[in-house]
């Protein structure tokens, strides 16, 4: 299979937003979007930090891909995901205090969010260090968009308010659930039922 | 043994490359990090308590001492307790006939519900109150002058309780130091 030609990079690029959406279809790191997704820009921010991540960590493991031993490859993935971790939370902090603050403690929790892991495992360690960037690209912009259509949905309807702006009118009365943890359950679940139906018929005849 | 020895020689190259590059990072970003939270205490410090121009650390990350023209003008508090959802921090101010000047909060409570301790009405109603008025209605309907946030009587506890204990260890404390 030659990973080099033009379209099969894009192929490794487009396929993260929809058809292999990591929320959506993958479903990992679900964790991460349930709890960042209270408000528009919290989510966005953390869709920013974690696309960064994706995409550094995929094309780290893709380079070193061939000289680590399979028996320890999970310790390895593991040191250079957290290392970038680490890396987003003290330049957040240093140089964008404002996002580190309203992100706080989720940004060293993208450590546990299992889709890098889960990328790094199942395609960067197989693939070449470009179609791991684009892997890791696609990924990133699949994670951000719909984490922040999560957050938008929760921050309108469960508060008011749209990227910390009020939108709905005064006597509005926000409907609380949906910035509590189970909101996010069914903000998800609606999208994902969407999604499937999007999918049948784009894909089906 | 040859693979052994491979494993261990790529985990240890990792695991040193990563510890390099942090100490990198970290020697980088150490200096914005600090004056950057220390400008956000100072912000906080004159944001409970507006009338100071100086505040001198007398318990450090514990209490300052607010100065107005080289007068002592009262004190600032910093304290933590646990809320509803983890953590609450607290920073408040009392001038020196011991009235409440300003209070902040910094907290991980539910947003909607708890997380409005950290909203100016529910603040505004510590300013200039005394210690023993530091008390929510509903716990002391004679004494109390706090409010509590409708469902979030935890967290709007954990506040005021807090504030007020904290003035009381001060005040016995300096009781016992005059002796």
């Amino acid at each position: 299979m030659s990973q080099t030609s033009f379209s099969s990079l894009w192929k490794e690029l487009t396929k993260g937003f929809l058809k292999e959406n990591p929320i959506l279809v993958i479903m990992l790191g679900l964790c991460a979007t349930l709890a960042c997704s209270t408000s528009a820009t919290d989510a966005f921010g953390m869709g920013l930090a974690f696309s960064f991540v994706m995409l550094c960590s995929n094309i780290v493991v893709a380079s070193i891909r061939k000289l680590v031993p399979s028996q320890v490859r999970i310790p390895v993935f593991i040191t250079v995901i957290s290392t970038f971790v680490t890396i987003v939370d003290y330049t957040l902090k240093a140089y964008l205090p404002a996002l580190s603050q309203s992100l706080g403690v989720f940004v060293p929790l993208i450590v546990v969010n299992c889709i890098v892991m889960g990328r790094a495992e199942a395609f960067s360690s197989k693939n070449t260090v470009m179609a791991s960037l684009m892997d890791g690209i696609g990924m990133g912009i699949g994670f951000t968009l719909i984490i922040t259509v999560i957050g938008t949905m929760r921050e309108v309807i469960g508060n008011g308010s749209l990227f910390g702006g009020q939108v709905m009118p005064a006597q509005y009365q926000p409907v609380l659930i949906l910035i509590l943890p189970p909101g996010a359950f069914l903000v998800i679940g609606f999208l994902m039922a969407l999604h499937r139906k999007i999918m049948i018929t784009l894909y089906k005849p | 043994m040859r693979d052994f020895t491979k494993m261990i020689s790529v985990l240890f190259i990792a695991c040193g490359l990563a510890a390099g590059s942090l100490a990198l990072v970290n020697a980088v970003t150490k200096k914005p990090i600090a004056s950057h939270e220390e400008r956000q205490r100072d912000l906080a410090l004159r944001e409970v308590f507006p009338d100071a121009d100086e505040f001198k650390n007398i318990a450090p990350d514990r209490v300052w001492e607010a100065l107005r023209k080289g007068q002592t003008a009262g004190h600032i508090f910093q304290a933590q307790v646990q809320g509803y959802n983890g953590a609450i921090t607290l920073m408040f101010g009392t001038d020196s006939d011991g009235a409440v000047t300003g209070l902040r909060v910094w907290h991980t409570e539910t947003p909607g519900l708890g997380a409005k301790i950290a909203t100016a009405q529910f603040r505004d109603q510590f300013k200039n109150k005394r210690l023993e008025q530091l008390i929510l209605k509903k716990d002391d309907p004679a004494k109390g002058q706090i409010d509590a946030i409708t469902g979030a009587t935890i967290s709007s506890r954990a506040v005021t309780n807090t504030v007020r204990s904290t003035l009381e260890s001060f005040n016995e404390e300096k009781a016992g130091g005059d002796k």
